[in-house]
C-alpha cells in the first residue's frame, strides 16, 4: 500500500513536471523544425571511389603511422599531428600555422574533415588524400621530398611490409642511381631536388608518384576515421525528432534560441548548411586584407592550382577518375567570380578550433560574430574581390542574440573520436 | 501523372523580366515550366528537370527553344548561355550565383544544360539567354531548392 501511495505520487509530480515543460517542438515553427532536423544526424562520410584504400582497416593503420610519423620530414622533427594535433581537436591553436616555416593560412581540423569535396582554404586539391600530398612538400610545412618517403618506409621493414601488404610492391629504392635519396619535381624547394627528379627515368618517375599517391590514400584512410559526432545538439534533436521531453532539457535555454536564430533569421544556415554545417563552397566575406600581409586570392588561385595538379582526382593516379570528383573539376566557376573567397569551415566542434578565419584573425567566437554583426563592415583595409551579397541578409546581432548563437555553437561540440585513433598506434 | 503535377506545382514560373506565358502554344507534351524571354521573341521549355532538385549536387536541365510567332516548332538555330542564382528576396540582381559553370549542349532541337548545382536552399533563378545571330533575349525561371 505504501509503495502504491509513493508510485501515486511520483507520477503525479512527473505529469506536473511535464506540465510545465511543454515538448520542445513548439518552439520553433515548421520550417524552422524542418531546418533543424536537416543538420542532424552527422551520418558516415560518402564512399571515396578515387581512392580504392579509403575505408580499408590495414590502409588506415599504415595512414595512421605515417600521420605520426616525424621521420618522413625534412628536418625530421615534424609530422601531420605537429599542426594536427589531437588534443586540439586535431588544430594548432594558432592563427597561421608553423611547422618548418610559418604559414600564412589557419590549420583547419580534421575532425570530420572527410566530409567535404574541396580540401585546404583554397580547394587547391579535390580530395583528401592529394591533399596530405601537398602538406609534405610544401617547404613551410612538413617540406621534404617524395623520394624520401620512399625511402623512409622503403628501409623499414615493418613499414615496408604495412605498405606492402596493402599496396603493390614499393619501388626498388636500393638503387640509389634510380630512386637517389631525395627528389621532386618543382623549383620552390631548390633546383637540386628537381634536377634529381628530371634524371629519373619516367617510368621510374610514375612509379614513385604511384607510391607518393599510395601514402596520401592510406592517410587518407585513417582520416576518414576522425569522424566526431554524437554532439549535445545531435541528442537534442534526436530528443526533438522523439518527443522525448527530459532528454529535450540537454541544452540550454539560450542554446535554444540560439539555434532558432541559426536556421532562421540569422540566415546562417545559408553557408553552414546540412548535417557538416558547411555548404562545402567558397565565400567572399569581405574580409579587408591585414596590415602587411601579403593579397591571399583564395578560391581564385586555387582553381587553377586544382586544374593543374598532377594528383587531382581526374589524374592517371586517381582509381576513379570520372563520376563526381569529374564533375566538380569540369564544373567549376570562373575563377574571377571567386577572387578573395574560401571555404566554409564545418561548425562541428567549432568551440574548440580557435582561431577563426581563413588566417586566423579572430581568436574568440565572440570577434566572429562581432564581425557578422556589422552590416555593413566597418574594418577597414583594402579588399580583394566583391563581398557576397548574401551577407547582408544577416541582421544587426544585439549583444543578447551573439551570446544566443555562441550558447548554440557550444552543443555542436562532440567527443573526440576513439583514443587508439588519437595518436601513432 | 501525380509526379508531373508536382513538378508543375514545384517549379514556379518566375515573373521578374519575363512576359506572361501561353500555355497553349506548347508543343511539348509536358514541359514542367515554360516562360517567355523578356522581350517576347521566345518561349522557353523546361523539358526535363529533376525533382526535387537535389541540394548541393550536379544536375541536368533540358531546354527547348520557341519563337513565339512559330510556337510549335523548336528551334534548332539558336545558342544558348544558361546561369543561376539567389536575389534572397531582393530585387533583380543576384547576391550570389552557382559555384559551378553550366555547359550546354545541343542534341537536335533540345538543349541540355550539365553542371548545374545549387548549393543554398530557397527559390533560384535560372537565367536563360537565347542567342540568334544579331537577336538575343533572356528568360528567367524560378526553380526551388532543394529535396531531401
Amino acid at each position: 500500500m505504501r509503495a502504491m501511495i509513493a508510485l501515486v505520487c511520483m507520477l503525479a509530480v512527473a505529469a506536473s513536471h511535464g506540465a510545465a515543460r511543454p515538448d520542445d517542438r513548439t518552439l520553433y515553427d515548421a520550417d524552422e523544425l524542418a531546418a533543424i532536423y536537416r543538420h542532424s544526424p552527422l551520418g558516415k562520410p560518402a564512399a571515396d571511389p578515387t581512392n580504392a584504400v579509403a575505408d580499408n582497416p590495414a590502409a588506415a593503420q599504415l595512414g595512421q603511422r605515417l600521420f605520426y610519423d616525424v621521420r618522413l620530414s625534412g628536418n625530421g622533427q615534424i609530422a601531420c599531428a605537429t599542426c594536427h594535433q589531437p588534443a586540439r581537436a586535431f588544430t594548432d591553436a594558432r592563427p597561421v600555422a608553423q611547422a618548418l616555416g610559418i604559414g600564412t593560412r589557419n590549420t583547419p581540423t580534421l575532425l570530420n574533415a572527410a566530409f567535404a569535396t574541396w580540401f585546404f582554404w583554397d580547394g587547391r586539391t579535390d580530395s583528401q588524400w592529394s591533399q596530405a600530398l601537398k602538406v609534405f612538400e610544401n617547404p613551410a610545412e612538413i617540406g621534404t621530398d617524395r623520394l624520401h618517403i620512399l625511402h623512409v618506409i622503403s628501409d623499414d621493414p615493418a613499414l615496408r611490409s604495412a605498405y606492402e601488404a596493402v599496396f603493390s610492391t614499393l619501388p626498388s629504392c636500393s638503387d640509389l642511381r634510380r630512386f637517389p635519396q631525395h627528389a621532386r619535381p618543382g623549383t620552390d624547394a631548390g633546383a637540386a631536388l628537381n634536377a634529381a627528379w628530371m634524371g629519373m627515368t619516367a617510368v621510374d618517375r610514375t612509379a614513385a608518384n604511384r607510391a607518393f599517391s599510395n601514402v596520401g590514400k592510406a592517410i587518407e584512410a585513417y582520416e576518414r576515421r576522425l569522424v566526431s559526432d554524437d554532439s549535445t545538439f545531435d541528442r537534442y534533436v534526436a530528443a526533438l525528432k522523439s518527443g522525448d521531453q527530459v532528454a529535450q532539457r540537454g541544452i540550454p535555454a539560450a542554446a535554444k534560441r540560439g539555434l532558432r536564430l541559426f536556421v532562421g533569421a540569422g540566415h546562417c544556415e545559408l553557408c553552414h548548411a546540412g548535417p557538416a554545417f558547411t555548404d562545402g563552397q567558397f565565400h567572399n566575406l569581405g574580409l579587408p586584407m591585414r596590415p602587411g600581409a601579403a593579397a591571399d586570392a583564395g578560391r581564385y588561385t586555387g582553381i587553377g592550382r586544382v586544374r593543374a595538379d598532377p594528383f587531382n582526382t581526374t589524374s592517371t593516379f586517381s582509381d576513379s577518375a570520372g563520376g563526381e570528383a569529374g564533375e566538380r573539376l569540369r564544373f567549376m566557376p570562373p575563377p574571377d567570380s571567386m577572387l578573395g573567397a574560401f571555404k566554409t569551415p564545418s561548425l562541428r566542434n567549432v568551440a574548440l578550433t580557435a582561431p577563426y578565419m581563413h588566417d586566423g584573425r579572430f581568436g574568440t567566437l565572440d570577434e566572429v560574430l562581432d564581425f557578422y554583426a556589422q552590416v555593413p563592415p566597418v574594418e577597414p583595409g583594402r579588399r580583394l574581390g566583391q563581398r557576397e551579397r548574401t551577407l547582408d541578409l544577416i541582421p544587426r546581432l544585439t549583444p543578447a542574440q551573439r551570446q544566443d548563437l555562441i550558447a548554440f555553437l557550444q552543443t555542436l561540440t562532440s567527443p573526440l573520436p576513439p583514443a587508439q585513433l588519437l595518436g601513432p598506434h | 501523372m501525380r509526379l508531373t503535377v508536382a513538378v508543375l506545382l514545384g517549379l514556379t514560373v518566375a515573373l521578374a523580366g519575363s512576359a506572361p506565358l501561353h500555355a497553349q502554344a506548347s508543343a511539348d507534351p509536358a514541359p514542367v515550366a515554360q516562360v517567355v524571354t523578356a522581350q517576347g521573341r521566345y518561349r522557353i521549355a523546361l523539358v526535363a528537370a529533376p525533382h526535387p532538385i537535389p541540394l548541393s549536387k550536379y544536375f541536368t536541365l533540358k531546354l527547348a527553344v520557341y519563337d513565339t510567332r512559330t510556337p510549335t516548332r523548336p528551334l534548332t538555330d539558336v545558342k544558348l548561355d544558361v546561369s543561376a542564382g539567389m536575389t534572397h528576396g531582393a530585387g533583380h540582381e543576384f547576391m550570389h550565383g552557382m559555384e559551378s559553370s553550366t555547359v550546354v549542349e545541343q542534341s537536335n532541337d533540345r538543349f541540355v544544360v550539365r553542371g548545374m548545382m545549387f548549393h543554398m536552399a530557397g527559390s533560384w533563378i535560372l537565367r536563360v539567354r537565347v542567342h540568334q545571330g544579331a537577336v538575343s533575349d533572356t528568360a528567367d525561371l524560378t526553380l526551388q531548392c532543394c529535396g531531401e
